[in-house]
């Protein structure tokens, strides 16, 4: 793994400490042909939360990313997906996304059912493990922003990697304007 | 039961039975969401239990196209006729041994059957699974599988080991029991489920443990173990010690007396 540093966060080859990802997440890096360039470090539970993970381990909110767990419905059938965001945007949940997954209206998955069908803890939802079939739209500022820690399935840790890898996870697709500047 | 997603295409189905002074034996189930479903083994047989109920909180049983039968112990086919009835499109892969091994309580439909040899491959649609017999097991009709999309293998009865609670014994991560602890009890259920590990030849029992683990799989799912991932260099070393491991040998009747004298009422 080529050096991946992030804020003071010690970072690990995610691949060598499956104890800190939750169990999709483990499998599916495994699976992950950069897996080799993919890191993961402990940080304190309690701090998982955007803000006060930021400010603790003085990682800037520019290579933050969040995983939204956004869910609709099209003719009866309900249909989820995963958005992927920097933390100085937010997601345009009724515009860019709803669009994008030709739903007629779109919300925020409830934190019970983005837990149970993700397998992840809240707040520490990832792109990497997502059930299969997920639509994962990332936003291209993501795709651009160079190293960015992101949830690895559990609270206890977060993953780091260049935003540029999530591109190539499977149903992964780079969305310009998903998110709104804040 | 507890419902787990445990990779992006398996959903684990947790439960356990309770066995007096061994401890919490875990019993999953599997549904692997392939482009054909395949559920792997129907749990408990015990009265209180409902598999399709319960199985129906992650798929419509109705679109169930495989039921990979590991084999036909009855910890492993509670659900089997109920899922049959509600999944009318389902096949039961298993071996003729096992067919003839539940035809000793109950015939199944031949043309709902699925005969598959270990070493022999099922198409699901969009990947292939290919029958692997494990290194311990405790019934011949025993044939578990390698997905070989996913690359994780549904080892059956092989590296199981009761948990010391049912919290547990139903997680999606066996690192939950603590690394000690799960040794031990993965040696436990060795000696107890596949006591002729002791006695069988080391290098063909050696042999038969690196045929799985060369393979590397993605993952180990056990019916008995909550869900390894990344953990295999750990589990074959352990089973590989159980040749050598202690011998298990049940409470007598003096033990079972004793605990029977435990349940009577105080005298007056």
């Amino acid at each position: 793994m080529g050096q991946l540093t992030m804020g003071t966060l010690a970072v690990e080859l995610a691949i060598d400490r499956t104890d800190l990802l939750a169990p999709p997440v483990a499998h599916a890096l495994r699976r992950l042909a950069g897996a080799d360039r993919v890191g993961v470090a402990p940080i304190d539970p309690e701090l998982a939360d955007t803000a006060a993970f930021c400010a603790a381990y003085r990682v800037p909110p520019e290579a933050s990313a969040n995983c939204v767990v956004v869910a609709g419905k099209r003719s009866g059938e309900q249909r989820w997906a995963a958005t992927v965001i920097l933390a100085t945007t937010r997601a345009d949940v009724n515009g860019a996304i709803r669009r994008r997954l030709d739903v007629r209206r779109l919300s925020f998955a409830p934190m019970a059912d983005a837990v149970s069908r993700t397998g992840m803890e809240y707040g520490g939802i990832t792109p990497i493990g997502l059930p299969a079939g997920w639509p994962i739209l990332i936003d291209a500022r993501v795709a651009a922003a160079g190293p960015v820690a992101i949830g690895s399935g559990i609270r206890g840790s977060k993953i780091v990697l260049d935003g540029a890898l999530l591109a190539e996870l499977p149903g992964a697709e780079v969305v310009e304007e998903l998110a709104i500047l804040v | 039961m507890r419902t787990h997603p445990i990779t992006p295409d398996v959903t684990l189905l947790s439960d356990c039975a309770e066995i007096p002074g061994i401890g919490f034996l875990p019993v999953n189930s599997f549904v692997l969401h392939a482009a054909e479903p395949v559920v792997v083994d129907t749990g408990l047989s015990t009265p209180d239990k409902d598999f399709v109920a319960d199985l129906a909180t992650v798929i419509d049983p109705a679109d169930v196209r495989w039921i990979w039968l590991t084999h036909p112990d009855r910890d492993h086919t509670g659900g089997l006729f109920a899922l049959l009835e509600a999944a009318p499109h389902a096949r039961v892969v298993t071996t003729f041994v096992g067919v003839g091994i539940l035809g000793c309580e109950r015939q199944l439909p031949l043309d709902r059957v699925y005969l598959l040899n270990p070493g022999q491959s099922l198409d699901v649609g969009d990947r292939v699974l290919t029958g692997l017999r494990p290194p311990l097991y405790d019934n011949p009709a025993t044939v578990g599988f390698l997905d070989r999309g996913s690359g994780s293998y549904f080892s059956s009865d092989c590296f199981g080991g009761p948990m010391s609670t049912g919290e547990i014994a139903t997680a999606p991560d066996v690192r939950a029991a603590g690394d000690g602890d799960r040794q031990a009890a993965q040696l436990m259920w060795a000696a107890i489920d596949s006591p002729w590990v002791h006695s069988v030849d080391r290098e063909r029992y050696f042999a038969s443990i690196e045929s799985i683990s060369s393979l590397d799989p993605s993952a180990l799912l056990s019916t008995h173990l909550p869900p390894a991932i990344g953990m295999n260099d750990a589990l074959f070393t352990t089973i590989a010690q159980a040749a050598d491991g202690p011998e298990f040998v049940g409470p007598d009747q003096r033990a079972l007396e004793a605990m029977l004298a435990t349940f009577e009422p105080p005298q007056p």
